[in-house]
């Protein structure tokens, strides 16, 4: 999280792929500036799956946005920060340049699988794109390549498929046709965005399924963004919790569940259902989502913390590195040990 | 596709019947019947020779077999005689019209290849300076009446600056050059209205697209603006634009009337200005009932295109 606190992974520098550090994205409206993602900072390794949760509206999807520089400015700006991929700065690259990474070496998978494919193009037309942008196949060949990547998604008949649109195809299949797309030119980096919160829940299982084998043999990292926390454990090595434009809490999938630091992940696990349990009420977190344009001016989860306390109104908490890969931005963590 | 066509096709019979039940009505609405009328104040009139025009005409039967003569005779293309020139109407419709079809022509093509383009660079360009004038002139654009700019263009243009040819018409067959040379500044002031139209419906309708999650997908793949523009919006911001420009057409048509009368071009519209003056009752009715049916064809070929465009259409 903070610059100066990393200790724990340098001596894996070399698996690194992405590190964002400090990353502002603004909005500049006409209600005011709205901080989507104000001091963000998070890596991902080689071949590792990150989960970044939150609720809606706490920068996530901005986050993945501002990655790949899909930010629609105006009114959104990324201010500043690094964004390090593969020792490259993604911010300084040129127009050209961060062109030829999207799609190819860092790629996007998006929530809604219909909105996300173009309703008047062939679904072969939009695959086969990608291989004659980037690898500059002709159109039999890119097609040939399409057919190809259908297939491994498991899409039935993919010969048959490459004709539809995307309206013909069911949520399931569009969402498969949206991930043969991403890997298609066998990315290092795969950000996905909420990429099974449209698709029904079996579909969901199998969606994951299927990205989890692809990133394994194409040796891809994920970071997958969602709010759903059994995505989480079913998929994540490690996750950041995200709270109004930050990271709140950072550590590996184990912890998070076992020994949440932070008052906020604490209380989202507590909101899940659980098997078993007696109660017929889930419990949910008090008061509303931060309004980004109006942040209490200290800790920003500090109006629902159920922790509160007269410090937590005054100064905002820096990071505090409980172990080796557990960070917690909080004056008081939970089975911490107290700043 | 080939099913969706011939529904679309079949579905123009009703709508070809009511139109030409409300032209025949004219025909029992008017006080009288067509015969007084054409007469006029002239001649109080031979009973005899009235009675046999009458009779020529079909005046005698009862009303519905007057319809359905004269509906059989429109179908095989006959749509009665001039009284004045007694000329069949088909013929005079037919000897005109390609001055109306090169006007429709030439307007049609500075709405398309002037209006999409325009609008889709003024989305583009949202705010800039650009956008600023387009979006200024395309008010003034649908402002101006049709009828004033025709009257201020000749009158400044061929008239007062000289800078135009005089209102002169010449027939593409004798000299096209000439002929597209006296067609250029009449086809567009009947464009401009439709053209400004276009440019705001292009120009909101590409903005509209560009917010949509698809274009970020393309953005995401890596494609170029200049494709993302060509191939992922531009098919899709046409789609609401094809069918403002079906329902223009009908406006264009209704402006041909003006704009063939100010620069003084003898096409259909002058034809049925005549006629009216004439009391040429045969001609107005043939010429309305033949309009009518040109722009149910053309609906029918946006709604064709429509459907190629736009494949969530079921046919």
């Amino acid at each position: 999280m903070a610059g100066a606190k990393r200790p724990m992974e340098r001596r894996e520098d070399d698996r690194l792929i992405l590190r964002v550090s400090g990353l502002k994205t603004y909005f500049f409206t006409t209600e005011g500036v709205t901080k989507a993602v104000d001091g963000l900072d998070f890596e991902v390794r080689k071949g590792e799956v990150l989960g970044l949760v939150g609720e809606s509206g706490c920068g996530k999807s901005v986050t993945a946005l501002s990655i790949l520089r899909l930010v629609a400015s105006p009114p959104g700006r990324i201010l500043e920060g690094r964004i390090e991929f593969m020792g490259k700065d993604l911010l300084r690259l040129s127009d050209r340049e961060i062109r030829k990474i999207r799609g190819s070496k860092i790629s996007m998978i998006f929530q809604d699988p219909l909105t996300s494919l173009n309703p008047v193009l062939r679904i072969g037309y939009q695959l086969s794109e990608v291989f004659r942008y980037h690898k500059g196949m002709d159109r039999m060949k890119s097609l040939r390549e399409s057919i190809r990547m259908l297939k491994t998604t498991e899409i039935p008949s993919p010969e048959e498929r490459v004709k539809n649109y995307p309206h013909e195809m069911s949520g399931g299949m569009r969402q498969r046709a949206m991930i043969a797309m991403a890997f298609a030119c066998e990315p290092s980096l795969l950000i996905a965005d909420e990429p099974t919160t449209a698709l029904d829940v079996t579909v969901q299982a199998q969606v994951l399924k299927l990205m989890k084998e692809i990133c394994r043999e194409q040796e891809t990292a994920i970071l997958l963004i969602t709010h759903d926390m059994g995505v989480i454990a079913n998929m994540c090595q490690r996750v950041a919790v995200m709270y109004a434009g930050r990271v709140v809490e950072y550590t590996n999938v184990f912890t998070l569940f076992s020994e949440p630091a932070h008052p906020y992940t604490e209380a989202l696990l507590k909101s899940l259902p659980r098997l078993g349990a007696k109660r017929t009420r889930l419990d949910s977190i008090e008061g509303q989502p931060p309004q980004l344009h109006r942040l209490p001016p200290a800790c920003p989860f500090e109006p629902r913390c159920e922790y509160s306390a007269a410090r937590c109104k005054e100064e905002a908490p820096g990071v505090t590195c409980l172990r080796e890969g557990h960070e917690v931005r909080c004056h008081y963590p939970i089975n911490g040990k107290k700043e | 596709m080939l099913r969706y066509i011939c529904i679309r096709i079949l579905s123009m019979i009703p709508i070809l019947l009511g139109v030409s039940i409300l032209v025949f009505a004219t025909f029992h609405l008017v006080p009288g019947d067509v015969v007084d009328i054409m007469m006029g104040d002239e001649v109080a009139g031979d009973p005899k020779v009235l009675m046999e025009l009458r009779k020529e005409l079909n005046l005698d039967k009862p009303v519905y077999l007057q319809y359905l003569y004269w509906l059989w005779d429109a179908v095989r293309g006959d749509l009665g005689k001039s009284f004045t020139s007694g000329k069949p109407v088909m013929e005079e419709i037919l000897h005109r019209l390609p001055v109306n079809v090169e006007l429709m022509i030439i307007a049609i093509a500075f709405v398309i290849l002037i209006g999409i383009p325009m609008g889709m660079l003024s989305a583009y360009k949202q705010f800039s300076f650009l956008d600023g004038i387009v979006r200024v002139a395309t008010i003034m654009g649908y402002s101006i009446p049709n009828f004033w700019l025709a009257t201020i263009v000749v009158l400044l243009g061929s008239l007062y600056f000289r800078w135009l040819p005089v209102l002169q018409y010449v027939p593409f067959s004798e000299n096209p050059l000439e002929n597209i040379k006296c067609m250029v500044i009449p086809g567009f002031v009947l464009g401009l209205t439709t053209l400004s139209y276009i440019v705001r419906m292009t120009r909101s309708s590409v903005l509209d697209t560009l917010r949509q999650d698809y274009v970020r997908t393309a953005r995401a793949k890596g494609m170029t603006e200049k494709l993302v523009l060509f191939v992922h919006v531009l098919k899709n911001s046409l789609i609401p634009v094809i069918t403002v420009l079906g329902i223009q057409i009908g406006v264009l048509i209704g402006g041909l009337v003006l704009t063939e009368e100010v620069f003084v071009l003898p096409g259909v519209g002058r034809l049925i200005l005549l006629a009216i003056e004439q009391r040429d009752f045969m001609i107005v009715t043939g010429s309305i009932l033949f309009i009518a049916s040109v722009f149910v064809v053309i609906n029918l070929i946006v709604d064709i295109v429509y459907a190629f465009l736009d494949p969530r259409i079921t046919y």
